[in-house]
């Protein structure tokens, strides 16, 4: 049984009040949430990608970089690591660990 | 790049080609089967004001006919998309869901778990002013339980409605507080088929989706109770002379509050992450052992098998509880009306996500996400935009899961692009579901609702005149929990409040469903 699954409805609601890891903020949230480097995310790549060198994927309004990323990425679940990011400009850098289509 | 990750990707442009429906007209033309479908459901819902799931299942075959004259070229890629729409595994789980839902929602009825809720109104002393709040209280407890808002419709209508009458509510508020109610169950039930159905499309697991709701529907909530008492006081009721004692004495049982014991182990099981199967078998099988052990029901109310009196088998009759003889054979009971209550609607599922492939395969989708992608630009407005989505297109249909099963392959594309996670791309896929869903005189339960008053009511009871049947064009303003709830979702979408990322929480599967 995953940790999730063991998660119960008091958990969950308790949770809404948590303080996110990654954001700072409460159960309002950042349309720009913020990361560090080296923070380990999972994430969605865009479906139809807007790319020329690099595919860049949003978490909110927040755009991270996924350096040297393959072709076919597209619309996958990936696994990132921060490596650069600017707070001011909601803008970061991440190198790709895995993905799965 | 590597040789074999081009090979894979020739490979997969080829099957995209294989699969292209190309239409004359160009891409937007794949929408006419539903389009089609739409108009059929208006105009015998709300046009002729006819009921009957059975009819919808003609009008999408005949949709699907019609979109087979617009096909350019071989007609053999528009026949695939029917079958790869109705082979997907999120119609399948919700067709099982559905009756195993309605099994458990009958079985409940069928154990005077409604005369319980009756009772506990009666002892509380609430009065005609009060009661419609009450009611809407009461009628939430009981869709939550069954999950289903046209059967808690149905229900608390015939029930509930002239009970209130005769104590002095308002026919409209109490109308209206009764949708609220039915609407507010379906909307928050774990059993609920737009629960499953709004969780499944996302990925995202029930007791996940459900836990995470909980914020809106309070927000929502609260000021709802408030409003129904105070327009209950405010608000007059209509005059009529009639034995309320015996009426209301006739229809309350304390016994049958036994039941929220099942109602409340089906939903801590389903928070828990069980197995949707697992969790409604759970709860048959409890309501199924509290109605037999306390006399609630016979095994022949869950399932009756009446045979010819001159087979050779009729001896069986004396010795198996659910065998009778009679002259109208057949099978009946509540588990046989749970099953077969089903068919109709998952036949529509089934063709209304044939309709939704050959959209997907002729390009109408990546049109239109083409578009919104171009016009959407920031995680307000993509949820601002899923939010309107879903209110447009949830308010021209009767059966609400077959506009969440359209809706939601383009909400989950729309909401992984900002990476908006699965509990909260339910939510803004559901909720605002729940706002329109009692709002037309076409809505599905407001239907049903009418029909019970305009017909058994009318037939039933000496006093209930016509007049007293409420017109369904005016019902809006009073689905308080409709209105309250649209606020909430948008002001959440507005704020960001609830707003859940991918990095915060992934539902972790839809292996549980």
């Amino acid at each position: 049984m995953t940790e999730s699954e063991n998660e119960g409805i008091i958990s969950r609601f308790v949770k809404m009040f948590h303080r996110s890891k990654y954001s700072g903020q409460w159960m309002f949230r950042d349309s720009k949430p913020k990361f560090k480097e080296d923070d380990i995310l999972k994430i969605y790549t865009p479906e139809l990608p807007d790319r020329n060198e690099t595919v860049s994927a949003r978490i909110g309004d927040t755009t991270i970089e996924i350096k040297d990323a393959p072709e076919n990425i597209g619309g996958s679940l990936v696994e990132i690591r921060i490596s650069h990011f600017n707070d001011e400009e909601s803008h970061g850098e991440a190198e790709l660990i895995s993905f799965q289509e | 790049m590597s040789t074999t990750d081009d090979s894979t990707n020739q490979q997969r442009q080829k099957e995209n080609d294989e699969d292209f429906i190309q239409f004359y007209g160009g891409k937007l033309i794949s929408s006419v089967p539903l389009v089609i479908f739409v108009i059929w459901s208006i105009v015998q819902t709300a046009v002729f004001q006819v009921s009957d799931t059975n009819g919808l299942v003609v009008g999408s075959v005949f949709s699907l006919l019609i979109g087979m004259v617009f096909v350019k070229g071989p007609i053999v890629p528009y026949a695939n998309a029917i079958f790869e729409g109705m082979a997907q595994r999120v119609v399948a789980t919700a067709i099982i869901a559905l009756m195993w839902a309605l099994m458990f929602a009958n079985i409940l009825q069928s154990g005077n778990f409604v005369q319980g809720l009756v009772w506990t109104a009666l002892n509380i002393n609430v009065g005609g002013s009060l009661f419609p709040a009450v009611t809407f209280i009461l009628t939430a407890v009981f869709g939550l339980a069954v999950g289903t808002s046209f059967g808690t419709a149905v229900t608390f209508t015939t029930l509930f409605y002239p009970a209130g009458i005769l104590l002095g509510s308002n026919p409209l508020l109490l109308f209206g507080a009764i949708l609220s109610g039915a609407i507010l169950g379906d909307h928050l039930a774990p059993v609920s088929d737009t629960t499953i159905v709004s969780a499944v499309t996302q990925s995202a697991d029930i007791g996940g989706v459900v836990a995470s709701r909980f914020k809106y529907v309070l927000l929502a909530v609260i000021p709802t109770v408030l409003l129904y008492a105070l327009a209950g006081m405010v608000l007059p009721g209509v005059s009529i002379a009639g034995d309320t004692s015996k009426i209301l004495a006739q229809n309350s049982n304390p016994i049958g509050l036994v039941h929220l014991c099942s109602l409340g182990i089906v939903i801590y099981l389903a928070i828990k992450g069980r197995h949707i199967l697992v969790t409604i078998s759970t709860g048959i099988l409890v309501a199924t052992i509290l109605n037999i052990g306390l006399g609630l029901a016979k095994i022949s109310d869950l399932f009756l098998l009446t045979i010819p009196e001159n087979v050779w088998s009729s001896g069986f009759s004396t010795i198996i509880p659910f065998v009778t003889v009679g002259s109208s054979t057949g099978i009946s009971g509540a588990i046989y009306s749970g099953v077969t209550g089903a068919f109709s609607t998952s036949i529509l599922l089934l063709l209304i996500l044939a309709m939704t492939q050959i959209m997907s395969n002729g390009g109408v989708f990546e049109l239109i996400l083409n578009w919104i992608v171009e016009n959407v630009k920031t995680v307000k407005s993509a949820e601002l935009a899923i939010v309107g989505s879903s209110a447009v297109l949830n308010s021209f249909f009767v059966v609400h899961t077959s506009a969440e099963i359209i809706l939601g392959p383009y909400i989950s594309q729309l909401g992984k692009r900002f990476n908006v996670n699965g509990y909260r791309r339910a939510n803004l896929l559901d909720t605002p579901l729940a706002g329109v869903a009692a709002f037309f005189p076409w809505a599905g339960p407001v239907l049903l609702g009418y029909g019970v008053m305009s017909g058994t009511l009318v037939q039933d009871y000496s006093w209930f005149t016509k007049e007293i049947v409420v017109n369904t064009a005016y019902i809006a303003p009073f689905v308080f929990y409709g209105w309250f709830v649209l606020i909430a979702i948008i002001a959440s979408a507005l704020t960001g409040f609830g707003r859940e990322y991918t990095t915060d929480d992934l539902p972790e599967e839809v292996s549980r469903i």
